[in-house]
C-alpha cells in the first residue's frame, strides 16, 4: 500500500472556471524522496496543499487522495499534525514565538503532550539538528537561513511520517539553502520520513531524489526518475529545461545519450568521457576587449559607514566606480554589508566618512527628493515594500501622471494583463516586475536592484534579464546585489566580490569566476580542468562543439 | 557577573521583587528606607553592572528636588529651621523628604533589576501556569510587536528610495506618504498573519487541551529559598505591626524595641540574601577558575 495515492485529482476555486488541478493520478511510496517540477502556476502549490487538509483551499474537488489506505480527509486534526507535517516559504512568517525553544514546543503544547514527553523530544530533535547553542535565543536573533532550520525543527519534532516543503530555501542565500538541503536529505535517509519538495533550484535536489513529477497547467505530463526527466523535457524544448541542472544541460546539449549527469562530479566525469583521447584546441571563449570608455555615473571613493557610535563598521572603505550602461553585480556572502552599500548610495543611511558622487555630483547636494526623480532608485528585496494602494494600475499611476509612460514601462515589463489585479493577489515574480515598473517610472540613470531574482523560477528571470538589457541600451546603468551567481554570471558586465565590508575584487564574469575554485558557477566548476573560461552552460557547451567539430 | 540569583526559579524572584517593592513603600522608617536604597545599589551592581551608576546620576537631582520640596508643602514638626513664604520650614518635614527619596529610588533601583532578572520567557511561565493560552499570546505579542517595526522601517526605506519618503516631500506630501506606509504596513501584516495562522494549524494547533512547556521546574534550592523568603518577610512583617518600626517624625525619635532589633535584622537578611548569592557564587567561580 503506498502511502498516498491520488486518484483522478481534480479541483478549481468557486469563482473560475480554468482547472488548477486536472486530472492528476499518481501514488507516493513510504519513505520515497519526490520532487514537484513546474513553472509559477503550474499548481504544484495546490497540489501539495492538497495533501495536508488543514491547508487544502476551499474550492471543487473531484477525484480522491488517500493516506495509508484512508480517505485523507477523514484524519482527525491530531493526527493528521503529528502524521504530515509542511514547510512554507516564507521563514519568518512561520514562527509563532519568541523564544527558540517555544517555537520547538508549540507543535508538542498544540497536541496535548504532557511535560516530559515534550521535554524529551524537543532537546533529542535540537541535538539532531545541533541547534542546542541557540535553545535560549530569541527569534528575532537569528537569521533567514537558521530561522528556516528552526521551522523544519519544530515540524520534525512532532515526528511526521511525510516532510511536504514548498520553496523552502527561495529566500535564503546558496550557502543556507544548502544547509537546509542537506538537513533535509539527512531527515530522509536517516528517518526514513516521506519528502515531498518543490524548488527552482534544481541542482541541489535532483541528486537526492528518488522520482521528479512534470507539472504543466494542473496535468502531470512526466513522472521518471531524475536521470531521465531531463530527456523528456529537452525533447519536448519545455521552458522548465532551463531549471535543469547544469552537467543535465550540457549533456543534452552535446546530444548525449543514456543517463545524464545532475552533479558538478558526474558532468566532469562525462567531459572527460567527451574528450578522452582528443585534444582540446579552443579552450576558452574569447573575450571582446571594451570598446569606449564611457561616463562614470557613480563614484564611491573611501566609504566608511557604522550604524552606533560603539558597534563594528559595516563599510570599511569602499571604493567603486560605475561607467554608464553597464551591469555592475555585488556578491558576496551573507551579512557583509552588500544591502548597506546600497543604502548609503541611496542616502537612506549617511556615512560618516568618504564620498559618494551620483552623476557627477555629491550626493550631499541633492536637495529634498532630487536625488530619487530621475536619478537613482533602488528596488528593495522585498518587493512588497512599495505597494500602497489597491490595484496594480493604482500602483503606477501614483509615480506619474503621463498615462503614455504608464503603458509604456508596463508593456516593457509585460504586466499589462494585471493592471486591474490587487498588488498582494500576484504571484512573487509578478510583484518583482511591478515593483519594478514603478521604479522605472522614477525614471532612474541608475537603478539599484536587490537580491532581484529571489524566489524566481527561470522564465521570470529570463524575462527580467531581457528587461535589464533594453533599458541598458538606452543608458542606464544597473548595480545589482545578488546571491545568485548563475544569474550574474550569465548577465553581468562586471563582477564585484564583497567580502568584510570592503569591494575585494572587480571583473568582467569570466576574469572573475576563473579566479575562483569554490565560489563560482557549476559550470565553472565543472569544467575548468579542461576549459579556461567557460562560465556558464552555455559556454560548455559551445566550447565542446568547437572542440569537437575540429 | 554570575548572575545566581537568576537561575532560580522565577515564582521566587519575582515574589522577592515584590516583596521588597511592597516592604520599601510601606516602611516609613528612614533607616529602613536607606537600608533599602543600599541593598538595591548593591544588588543591581552584580545584575546590571556600572549602568547603575549613571541612572543613579540621574535620579540623584530629582532625589534632592524631593528633599527640600517636601518641607514647603508640609510643615508639621516642631522643630523649626527657618521661615520661608510665611509658613515653618521644618526639620522633621524634611527628613520625612529625605525619606521618601530614599524610597523614590530604591523603587527605582529594584524595579531597574528586576527589569534584568526577569526575561520575558520567565513572566510568561508564570502568568502561563494559571492560563497556558496567555502564555502563548505574550509570546505572540513579543514577537508581532519589533517584526512590525522593523518592517515599518523596512517600508518606510523603500518608499523613499522611490521618491515617496516622508521626509523629502513637502509638509502635506509627507503626511500623506506616512499615511500609505502605515496601509501598506497594516496590509503586510495581514498577509503574513494568514501564513503564520497555517503554520499553527498545520502544528495541530487546536486540536487537543493545549498543555504548557514549562522550562523552568522547582528544585531543592528554589524551595530552600522561598522558605527563607516566606520566614523572613513574614517576620519583618509582623515586627513592623507590633510597633518596632515606628519612628515619630514629630518628636524625631525611633522606638528601640526588641521587635525593632530583630526586625531590622531579619530585613536586612532579607534584602541582602540575592545580592549575597550573586557575590559568593562569583567568588567560588574566580576561586575555581584560578586552579586551572
Amino acid at each position: 500500500m503506498a502511502q498516498f495515492e491520488i486518484k483522478n485529482l481534480s479541483f478549481r476555486y468557486p469563482v473560475s472556471k480554468r482547472l488548477i488541478l486536472s486530472d492528476v493520478s499518481f501514488d507516493i511510496e513510504r519513505g520515497e524522496y519526490l520532487v514537484l517540477l513546474g513553472k509559477s502556476g503550474s499548481g504544484k502549490t495546490t497540489l501539495l496543499r492538497h495533501l495536508k487538509p488543514v491547508l487544502t483551499p476551499k474550492g471543487e474537488r473531484s477525484g480522491e487522495i488517500l493516506f495509508n489506505g484512508k480517505d485523507i480527509s477523514s484524519l482527525d486534526l491530531k493526527t493528521e499534525a503529528e502524521s504530515v507535517g509542511y514547510v512554507m516559504q516564507n521563514p519568518d512568517s512561520q514562527i509563532v514565538t519568541d523564544k527558540v525553544w517555544h517555537e520547538l514546543s508549540f507543535g508538542l503544547e498544540s497536541i496535548g503532550l504532557p511535560q516530559n514527553a515534550i521535554r524529551t523530544r524537543v532537546v533529542e530533535m535540537a541535538s539532531f539538528f545541533g541547534i542546542q547553542d541557540w535553545f535560549e535565543r530569541d527569534v528575532s536573533e537569528l537569521s533567514g537561513g537558521q530561522k528556516q532550520l528552526l521551522n523544519l525543527a519544530s515540524i520534525m519534532v512532532m515526528r511526521p511520517e511525510v516532510l511536504i516543503l514548498d520553496e523552502p530555501t527561495s529566500q535564503l542565500d546558496p550557502i543556507a539553502a544548502t544547509d537546509f538541503l542537506n538537513t533535509v536529505r539527512k531527515i530522509n535517509l536517516e528517518l526514513g520520513t516521506t519528502v515531498i519538495i518543490t524548488e527552482h533550484r534544481l541542482e541541489e535536489i535532483l541528486p537526492a531524489a528518488d522520482r521528479a513529477v512534470f507539472m504543466e497547467d494542473g496535468k502531470v505530463l512526466s513522472i521518471d526518475h531524475p536521470k531521465k526527466i531531463g530527456e523528456m523535457l529537452y525533447e519536448s524544448g519545455s521552458d522548465m529545461f532551463l531549471a535543469m541542472p547544469c552537467a543535465t544541460k550540457v549533456f543534452y546539449g552535446t546530444k548525449g545519450k543514456g543517463d545524464a549527469p545532475v552533479t558538478v562530479r558526474e558532468g566532469r566525469a562525462y567531459l572527460d568521457r567527451l574528450f578522452s583521447g582528443k585534444e582540446v584546441t579552443v579552450k576558452g571563449i574569447e573575450e571582446t576587449a571594451e570598446s569606449e570608455k564611457k561616463e562614470t555615473v557613480l563614484s564611491l571613493k573611501d566609504v566608511w559607514f557604522r550604524y552606533d557610535k560603539d558597534s563594528r563598521d559595516i563599510l570599511k572603505g569602499v571604493s567603486l566606480d560605475l561607467e554608464r550602461g553597464e551591469l555592475f553585480a555585488l556578491v558576496g556572502g551573507n551579512g557583509t554589508g552588500k544591502s548597506t552599500l546600497l543604502k548609503a548610495v541611496g542616502r537612506i543611511v549617511k556615512p560618516y566618512r568618504g564620498k559618494i558622487t551620483v552623476l557627477g555630483k555629491d550626493i550631499t547636494k541633492y536637495k529634498g527628493g532630487e536625488l530619487y526623480h530621475e536619478c537613482l532608485s533602488i528596488l528593495p528585496q522585498d518587493p512588497v515594500s512599495v505597494f500602497v494602494k489597491n490595484t496594480v494600475l493604482e500602483e503606477l499611476t501614483e509615480m506619474t501622471d503621463e498615462r503614455s509612460e504608464v503603458d509604456r514601462i508596463a508593456a516593457l515589463c509585460e504586466i499589462e494583463g494585471l493592471l486591474s489585479s490587487h498588488p498582494l493577489d500576484i504571484s512573487g515574480g509578478e510583484q518583482e516586475r511591478v515593483a519594478l515598473a514603478k521604479v522605472l517610472l522614477t525614471k532612474p540613470e541608475i537603478l539599484m536592484l536587490d537580491e532581484p531574482t529571489k524566489g524566481l523560477d527561470n522564465v521570470f528571470k529570463m524575462k527580467l534579464a531581457e528587461i535589464l538589457k533594453e533599458l541598458m541600451k538606452k543608458g542606464v546603468t544597473v548595480i545589482m546585489v545578488s546571491h545568485d551567481i548563475e544569474f550574474c554570471a550569465k548577465y553581468a558586465d562586471r563582477v564585484g566580490m564583497f567580502f568584510n565590508g570592503e569591494m575585494v575584487t572587480a571583473d568582467t564574469p569570466r576574469n572573475f569566476f576563473k579566479e575562483s575554485s569554490f565560489y563560482t558557477t557549476s559550470a565553472n566548476r565543472m569544467s575548468r580542468h579542461i576549459f579556461t573560461n567557460a562560465v556558464t552552460d552555455e559556454d560548455v557547451t559551445e566550447l565542446c562543439r568547437m572542440n569537437l567539430e575540429k | 557577573m554570575r548572575n545566581e540569583f537568576e537561575t532560580y526559579n522565577p515564582y521566587i524572584c519575582f515574589a522577592f521583587f515584590i516583596g521588597t517593592v511592597a516592604f520599601s513603600m510601606c516602611f516609613l522608617n528612614p533607616v529602613f528606607s536607606a537600608v533599602s536604597f543600599l541593598f538595591s545599589i548593591l544588588f543591581a551592581l552584580t545584575v546590571k553592572g556600572k549602568s547603575v551608576i549613571r541612572f543613579l546620576l540621574m535620579l540623584i537631582p530629582l532625589f534632592l528636588l524631593i528633599v527640600f520640596l517636601n518641607p514647603l508643602l508640609n510643615h508639621y514638626g516642631t522643630h523649626e529651621l527657618f521661615m520661608l513664604f510665611g509658613k515653618p520650614y521644618t526639620l522633621e518635614a524634611l527628613l520625612f523628604g529625605v525619606n521618601t527619596g530614599f524610597m523614590f529610588m530604591s523603587i527605582m533601583i529594584w524595579f531597574m533589576s528586576m527589569n534584568a532578572v526577569m526575561t520575558t520567557d520567565k513572566l510568561t511561565y508564570i502568568l502561563g501556569n494559571f492560563i497556558p493560552s496567555i502564555s502563548l499570546m505574550l509570546s505572540m505579542i513579543i514577537r508581532f510587536i519589533p517584526s512590525m517595526r522593523k518592517k515599518g522601517m523596512e517600508i518606510n526605506n523603500a518608499r523613499m528610495a522611490i521618491g515617496k519618503g516622508v521626509r523629502n516631500s513637502s509638509r502635506k506630501e509627507g503626511i500623506a506618504n506616512g499615511m500609505e506606509t502605515l496601509k501598506s504596513l497594516t496590509a503586510n501584516s495581514l498577509e503574513k498573519g494568514i501564513v503564520t495562522a497555517d503554520s499553527m494549524r498545520a502544528r495541530g494547533y487546536g486540536s487537543s487541551k493545549r498543555t504548557s512547556f514549562r522550562i523552568y521546574r522547582f528544585k531543592r534550592k528554589d524551595i530552600i529559598l522561598g522558605i527563607s523568603f516566606a520566614v523572613l518577610s513574614a517576620y519583618t512583617l509582623v515586627s513592623s505591626i507590633m510597633g518596632g518600626m515606628k519612628y515619630d517624625y514629630n518628636t524625631l525619635v525611633f522606638s528601640n524595641t526588641v521587635w525593632t532589633k530583630t526586625g531590622f535584622s531579619t530585613y536586612v537578611i532579607f534584602l541582602s540574601l540575592p545580592f549575597l548569592l550573586n557575590i559568593l557564587e562569583e567568588l567560588k567561580w574566580r576561586s575555581l577558575r584560578s586552579k586551572i
